[in-house]
């Protein structure tokens, strides 16, 4: 089965994500106590990440947790984020703004 | 009559991000039975066992979370004395008129940044419990077989103000409270308006207007396990459980529904009595009160709302 890997920069760790997976999937096999593993669709926001580089699809969530100009600056949830290659990304976490 | 006042909690309007397949989890997996379209935008369902019209409407949005949840009333009285009591607290109130089958909702919007909804009269549904030498069910329920909407865990700010409204002007009572460290003040409270445990749940959190979760009625223990059975079946995302709570004794499981809202399987739990003293928790023992057989909340419990 084709593996991404995500490198989220400020936890200083490398997630497998197969493909067809979402980001989460990925750092709850490495962590499943990890703070981001909430609610899995999108819901919560505790998952909420920003995208430095990678591609990508999405799927549908809150945009209460990540509005579209936000998504727009890279912002997104982990759990609805799909990698088409490896990417690199910053965990952020609920309401945590940069 | 038996009962009096305000009868049971009765109606629920959720928010969700995608209507069709929302629609479908409710119905398929949970086992809802379904009324009907209610415009573009949203759908109405009901639980096998009630006899009401329906019971939870799901409105796709943009942000998933709870628009409203409603108490059935037993007549017109009760509507009118919950509207003067509410004078007292300066509540904003208004009227729904557009729920299939209902007559005119009265809508608060109490402190806590919910909208709590007061109505006496809501048509039978077409599909609903036999009365006459009744059979346990007219069609075999299906899914997690849920029986009805229950309750549901209210979460926001000025938790105590909107208790005292829940008493004061609904007149319920409080079942169980969760102290804060200090004993000043409540995390948690939960409250009934007839002998369940619980019609809702109020807990204290910074941010206005959040679902923590709501609730159906399972049959039983064996239920509980069927429905975990089909959650694993269908990987549907599990919170917490099969496992029982410490308040109210209810044997639950906790999942999430394809927008992120908490939704628990119920089941059990002890029968309430306006007399029954009141059953008080500590802070420091707030993980067995929720989380009855690991003793100790999960890192999503606080964190995780819509
Ligand atoms: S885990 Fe809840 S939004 Fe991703
Ligand atoms: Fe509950």
């Amino acid at each position: 089965m084709k593996k991404y890997i995500v490198k989220i920069l400020n936890e200083n760790i490398s997630v497998n994500v197969n493909e067809g997976d979402h980001i989460l999937k990925g750092i709850a096999r490495y962590n499943s106590s990890h703070k981001a593993n909430g609610c899995r669709n999108g819901g919560c926001g505790v998952c909420k990440i920003r995208i430095v580089s990678g591609e990508f699809e999405v799927k549908k969530w809150s945009k209460e947790q990540v509005s579209d100009e936000e998504f727009e600056k890279g912002y997104a949830l982990a759990c609805r984020v799909f990698p088409k290659s490896d990417m690199v990304i910053e965990y952020i976490g609920k309401n945590n703004k940069k | 009559m038996a009962l009096k006042g305000i009868l049971r909690s009765g109606l629920i309007q959720l928010r969700v991000l995608d209507l069709e397949e929302s629609v479908d989890f409710y119905h398929d997996r949970i086992g809802l039975t379904k009324v009907g379209k209610l415009g573009n935008d949203r759908f109405m369902l009901k639980g096998y066992d009630e006899f009401d019209h329906h019971s939870v409407v799901l409105r796709e949005a943009d942000s998933p979370g709870i628009d409203f949840m409603c108490f059935k009333a037993l007549d017109e009285e009760t509507v009118k004395d919950v509207i003067a009591k509410n004078e007292k607290f300066g509540y904003e109130r208004y009227e729904v008129t557009d729920q299939p089958g209902f007559g005119t909702i009265q809508m608060f919007k109490i402190a806590n940044g919910h909208t709590i909804g007061v109505y006496s009269e809501v048509e039978l549904a077409e599909q609903k419990p036999m009365t006459c030498n009744p059979k346990i069910w007219d069609k075999e329920p299906h899914g997690m077989e849920a029986n009805l909407f229950d309750h549901a865990l209210l979460a926001g700010p000025n938790q105590g103000e909107c208790v005292n409204w829940f008493v004061e002007v609904m007149g319920m009572a409080i079942t169980e409270v969760l102290y804060t460290e200090d004993k000043n003040g409540y995390i948690c409270t939960w409250l009934s308006s007839n002998t369940r445990g619980h019609d809702v749940a109020l807990l204290n959190f910074p941010d206005a207007g959040k679902l923590h979760h709501f609730s159906f009625q399972l049959s039983g223990w064996n239920d509980i396990g069927r429905a975990a059975d089909i959650m694993a079946r269908y990987n549907i995302k599990i919170d917490a459980g099969p496992m029982r709570h410490g308040v109210t004794r209810g044997q639950t499981i906790y999942f999430f529904d394809p927008s992120g809202n908490r939704v628990e399987t119920y089941a059990g739990g002890y029968e309430y009595f306006p007399d029954a003293p009141l059953r008080e928790w500590s802070a420091d023992r707030a993980g067995e009160g929720i989380f009855y057989y690991t003793k100790e909340l999960n890192e999503r419990f606080l964190t995780v709302l819509t």
